[in-house]
């Protein structure tokens, strides 16, 4: 009987801690940065030049943003808008993940069911969805379903074939893995196939949301009564450009804190991933 | 000659013998008769027909370290996974420890050529998942993995993700994992295929002590003749889907690597195998 003699590996990894302060000053200040901020910069000249010279009946320039912001607060039209918006988009949006992830998942791991819908799907996905937008409203009308079911149209396939790809692309060997260690149908599926395709998954939730996004603008500038859509159309109305501005910023945060939020969660749910790419 | 073999708790002992006395009653922990496989595939109107196996008989006897030559494509690799149950034969059966094999189970431990660890879980996590589906009870799971993982010599990297370990340090959690399980037979499909040179050395070493310690039959895959010649008691060559020769390495252990490129009689056996393949 030999006797144990581990030997030790001979890699290590080293891990240091750097203070809060100093985390802070390394993400705000570098050369990346700076180039981004300059940029923003000479873009905020040209368009105040550009619209002091055309007139606020043209082109708002940034100058005059704040004031119609403001405006528009206190009337609390903004605030209506949004959450009118906000409403019909996140139903669909969160339709969409439902359907698009558990479709996606089954067309991915049960090939011949997978192999079935396929056609379907991608003729499904290349339909420009915006083209529908009135039939959806001489079937449901102008509330909330034909918004509802428009947003969910417009992201629902691209998560569900990103979903798909995800499951395809799962590593065999950790499939393989499983089987030989004697894992049954369900814990392959829940120990294995999921995790290992939420990078994937999460591609597609991200790219979701800006075509959840469009989705809802569509369908609110061609009903022209509601949410933030149906404000631009009125604003727009009366050459209150100052106005549609302010609109398209919220809109442009409202993408950017919703995608932080899918990244975000992304971050956490997958710590080992840098993506599919990866 | 009968080996005694002290658990890694060092309770109970188990006994086996070695193949040079293993009376004909005595199951083998691997027994393969007359296995064949053919796959058929259509494409177009031409029907392509493979012969991957034609009637392959094998046996394992307990505690042996068989490898399993050839060059690429000659069904060596599918006959492990056949005996892991991962594919099905088209005809012959495999017998593990006296129990027909039809599919994957805990007396058959598995390491692969790509370590295939689950990227998300940590070191001792994976270990622990394949007790989860070996079906051992989850009180017993962080203990039985902690010990295989030192066994191994990782100890220290419990808390690790798989991509900050190397090549070598991965392959090292795929056999703990193997172990873990504690089966009576260890299936090695070309393990060290993927690592360099320098690491392949250190993990072969490594394998002949954890083997010295946990002796258990194994079935190892490998296209390396070296490989072969310095790990095991017998080397079976197989070609074109069939065993070509069965040969028993005699040279005393413990050997090393340099100690067999001075051994002329391993040399000579060396030779007599190259011819084979």
């Amino acid at each position: 009987m030999a006797t144990a003699t581990v030997t030790a590996p001979t890699s290590y990894i080293e891990q240091e801690r750097i203070s809060v302060g100093a985390a802070v000053r390394g993400w705000l200040f570098n050369r990346v940065r700076l180039i981004q901020l300059i940029f923003v910069v000479v873009i905020l000249v040209v368009w105040e030049i550009v619209g002091r010279l055309l007139g606020s009946f043209f082109l708002a320039p940034p100058s005059a943003l704040w004031g119609a912001a403001v405006e528009m607060i206190s009337t609390g039209e903004l605030q209506l808008a949004l959450l009118d918006s906000l409403s019909s988009l996140l139903a669909g949006y969160a339709t969409a993940v439902v359907v698009g992830v558990g479709v996606g998942f089954f067309m991915g791991w049960y090939r011949p069911f997978g192999e079935t819908l396929n056609p379907f799907v991608s003729a499904a996905y290349v339909i420009p969805t915006a083209g529908l937008v009135p039939i959806f409203i001489i079937w449901f009308g102008l509330g909330f379903t034909a918004r509802w079911v428009t947003v969910f149209l417009f992201c629902v396939f691209e998560i569900l074939v990103s979903t798909y790809t995800g499951v395809r692309n799962i590593d065999s060997g950790l499939v393989r893995a499983g089987r030989a260690f004697g894992a049954n149908e369900w814990q392959l599926f829940g120990k294995v196939a999921i995790p290992a395709s939420l990078p994937f998954i999460f591609a597609g939730l991200r790219m979701g949301v800006s075509r959840a996004l469009k989705g809802m603008i569509i369908a609110e500038l061609l009903f022209a009564v509601t949410g933030l859509g149906g404000l631009i159309q009125s604003a727009a109305n009366y050459y209150r450009t100052d106005k549609v501005f302010v609109i398209v910023i919220v809109l442009a945060l409202l993408g950017i804190a919703l995608s932080a939020v899918v990244q975000w969660t992304e971050r956490r749910v997958t710590p080992w991933s840098d993506g599919p790419n990866h | 000659m009968v080996y005694t073999v002290d658990n890694m708790d060092g309770t109970p002992e188990r006994t086996g013998t070695m193949l040079a006395d293993v009376a004909p009653s005595e199951p083998a922990s691997i027994l393969v008769a007359g296995l064949t496989k053919r796959y058929e595939r259509t494409k177009g109107r031409v029907i392509t027909r493979t012969t991957a196996l034609e009637g392959v008989d094998l046996a394992v006897a307990p505690q042996e370290f068989v490898s399993l030559v050839g060059p690429s494509g000659c069904g060596k690799t599918t006959v492990l996974q056949i005996i892991a149950g991962l594919l099905a034969p088209t005809t012959g059966t495999v017998m593990v420890g006296g129990n027909e094999v039809t599919r994957p189970g805990p007396d058959r431990g598995v390491v692969f050529q790509q370590a295939s660890l689950m990227p998300w879980l940590s070191v001792v996590e994976n270990v622990m998942l394949g007790l989860e589906f070996a079906g051992v009870p989850r009180r017993d799971r962080r203990g039985r993995a902690e010990r295989y993982l030192e066994l191994v010599g990782l100890k220290d990297f419990l808390t690790h993700l798989p991509h900050e370990l190397s090549g070598g340090m991965q392959q090292r959690v795929g056999i703990a994992r193997a172990l873990a399980i504690e089966p009576q037979v260890l299936l090695m499909d070309e393990p060290f295929g993927a690592l360099d040179a320098i690491t392949r050395q250190n993990m072969q070493a490594e394998l002949i002590r954890i083997w010295e310690q946990e002796r258990r039959s194994v079935l190892f895959v490998t296209h390396s003749l070296d490989e072969a010649l310095l790990l095991s008691d017998r080397v079976v060559v197989m070609e074109k889907g069939r065993i070509a020769a069965s040969v028993e390495v005699p040279m005393p252990r413990p050997r090393t690597r340099v100690g067999l490129l001075e051994d002329p009689e391993a040399r000579a056996l060396q030779i007599r195998l190259e011819e084979m393949l």
